[in-house]
């Protein structure tokens, strides 16, 4: 219960953090926010009205009033206007979460199916061809940088076969949708497959080296029952909290890719507003990513007590 | 948890040359290094020239090993100059980010308190954020540019450093010998930097090394969303963004660039487990 009442108050303070560090960064933004706001309709305005304009919008404030609005309109939702499409940006956000949402589920899927078979099987076969290859596997896997991945199953898949589409999200029937989210989804998860099955083998291999799964062989169970009743469960407890945080980091960290297959997504919609330098958005983005990455590590580590009766009632 | 003093780094040394993909890994980093240093003795050509009438030659054409680009210029020897921006990118993250999480580190773990709250908050709240995602706002902030793109990933990296460090700083400081020194009358500064640092030092080098690689991607990576290496200039990154406008009639022209990182991080990552290895025993898998 102490552990889980420190895990939440600190989540505040965290959320505090990030704002004001996105708050500092705006104040740091080259260029007026009045020409951001109104664009070329500013040349055309008396300095009358600019004067009324920035005392209406407290530009001219100290900044630590500025600070202080700032986090009520946050607490409002309000995140400010894009310049470009002077939509809310929050607005904008959460038109492209299902898209982004939808590719993380799909990559996070793939890891879990794909990794922890592989590095189960690698730790158990220790050693021979096998073992090798997957962990030479492994780590060409996770060295090579996803952007790079992507261009190449592009140009493999997409341009070489002509079996998938280059990029974009279909709107069609799921087979459709199906075929534009395989590349994607695969240049994300192959990194983390490759890194999580090393994770998993080096977690089997602590387990099988443990006296109870000597006990439970030699007490003549069979081997498959041992995998899944002994090694299973305790491989998997160290491993359950590195999914968590990936999934976090694939909710956020998808916009490289999201650029490469023009998937519609909210990192693409970040890295478009850098290009037309619209600074609501970019820190708009930055601080949703922020706050969905925080909530889901919650999420994470109070699934993580439920599961683990070490944490629960230690 | 160890001291690296003579006869253990002898020791460490020896499991390392024991290492066959340790000596494969360097070996390939060193090339690299090699030509990256003498890339003006070793580039058959000058990066920047661009010859028209020999734009997009493919691989083992006439003068041009590597074939060229777009432009005409020489995919080999832009190929070596890119070398020198993306390991100078990897070291200077790594050099900037060390450096700082080090110190903080050592100054949080070993006098705690209310400097040790401040810099930890600092760290949990930069952690808050997703790594890449605060390093493309601010470069965006900060305006594009190779060395912003280092100075914002080495401001940010160094929260890994400060955790791993204060960690072991917390343990070392209430060992007998510590206590024992500071009887003797040494100086705050004398123990950590004569009892202290010495203890973290392998850890700190491990994590070194598997952070060049990382950073040599975070740096490739954001060089190929156009924030970093700014055109003409060669890098590895900015390469691989102008290359994608060419996928369809010049593939090789994305497809070297990217190897050329991979063998480098491949390298490098080959490396740090064999350091990770032989310097602490205790995590050999």
């Amino acid at each position: 219960m102490q552990y889980l009442f420190r895990r939440l108050i600190i989540v505040p303070f965290l959320l505090l953090g990030v704002a004001t560090i996105v708050f500092g960064l705006f104040q740091l933004t080259p260029g007026d926010p009045l020409v951001g706001r109104f664009g070329l309709q500013i040349t055309n305005m008396t300095p009358e009205t600019v004067q009324r304009l920035r005392n209406e919008l407290g530009l001219d404030d100290p900044v630590p009033v500025q600070y202080v609005r700032y986090m009520s309109n946050l607490l409002r939702g309000d995140l400010g206007n894009s310049i470009t499409t002077r939509a809310p940006v929050l607005e904008e956000i959460m038109a492209r979460s299902g898209a982004t949402l939808e590719l993380a589920l799909v990559a996070f899927l793939l890891i879990v199916v794909c990794s922890i078979p592989l590095g189960l099987l690698a730790a158990i076969k220790r050693g021979s061809l096998l073992d090798r290859f997957m962990m030479g596997g492994a780590l060409l896997g996770f060295s090579i940088p996803a952007f790079w991945l992507g261009t190449m199953l592009i140009l493999l898949f997409a341009i070489q076969f002509k079996v998938l589409p280059t990029s974009g999200r279909g709107d069609g029937a799921l087979y459709e949708r199906l075929q534009y989210l395989v590349l994607p989804a695969l240049t994300i998860s192959l990194g983390s497959i490759g890194f999580n099955s090393r994770i998993v083998r080096s977690a089997a291999l602590e387990v099988i080296s443990q006296a109870y799964i000597t006990t439970a062989h030699s007490k003549g169970l069979h081997p498959r029952r041992v995998l899944m009743r002994h090694l299973l469960p305790n491989t998997l407890m160290p491993v359950v909290t590195l999914l968590g945080v990936q999934f976090a980091s694939l909710l956020a960290g998808t916009a490289i890719i999201e650029t490469i297959f023009a998937w519609p997504g909210m990192g693409r919609l970040a890295i478009n507003a850098i290009g037309r330098r619209d600074y609501p958005l970019i820190l708009g983005t930055t601080l949703v990513f922020s706050v969905v990455y925080i909530l889901t590590n919650l999420v994470v580590d109070l699934l993580y007590m439920v599961i683990d009766p070490r944490i629960r009632l230690g | 948890m160890q001291v690296i003093s003579k006869p253990q780094s002898n020791r460490a040394l020896a499991r390392l040359l024991g290492n066959r993909m340790a000596i494969v890994g360097s070996v390939i980093l060193l090339i690299f290094v090699l030509a990256a240093v003498f890339a003006p003795q070793v580039a058959p050509q000058d990066p920047y020239k661009q010859d028209f009438s020999a734009g997009s030659l493919p691989p083992f054409s006439p003068g041009h090993l590597l074939g060229t680009d777009d432009l005409g210029r020489d995919t080999f020897s832009r190929l070596i100059y890119g070398g020198r921006s993306s390991l100078a990118a990897g070291i200077i993250v790594v050099v900037l980010s060390a450096s700082i999480g080090v110190t903080l580190g050592l100054i949080s773990g070993f006098y705690g308190g209310l400097i040790d709250a401040i810099i930890m908050r600092l760290v949990d709240v930069l952690y808050a954020f997703p790594f890449l995602i605060l390093a493309i706002a601010v470069v965006a902030v900060l305006g594009p540019g190779l060395l912003n793109v280092m100075i914002v990933l080495g401001s940010i990296a160094w929260i890994q450093y400060a955790r791993v460090v204060r960690a072991v700083v917390l343990q070392i400081k209430v060992q007998d010998y510590v206590l024992a020194t500071r009887a003797l009358g040494a100086s705050n500064l004398r123990i950590i930097v004569r009892h202290i640092l010495p203890n973290c030092l392998s850890i700190i080098i491990v994590q070194a090394t598997f952070s060049i690689a990382a950073a040599i991607i975070a740096a490739a990576s954001l060089s190929f969303l156009g924030f970093g290496a700014q055109p003409p200039e060669p890098e590895w990154g900015a390469m691989l963004n102008a290359a994608q406008r060419f996928i369809r009639v010049n593939p090789v022209m994305s497809i070297l660039p990217g190897t050329a990182i991979i063998l480098v991080v491949i390298a490098i990552n080959l490396i740090g487990d064999a350091l990770r290895d032989a310097l602490d025993p205790n995590t050999q898998a």
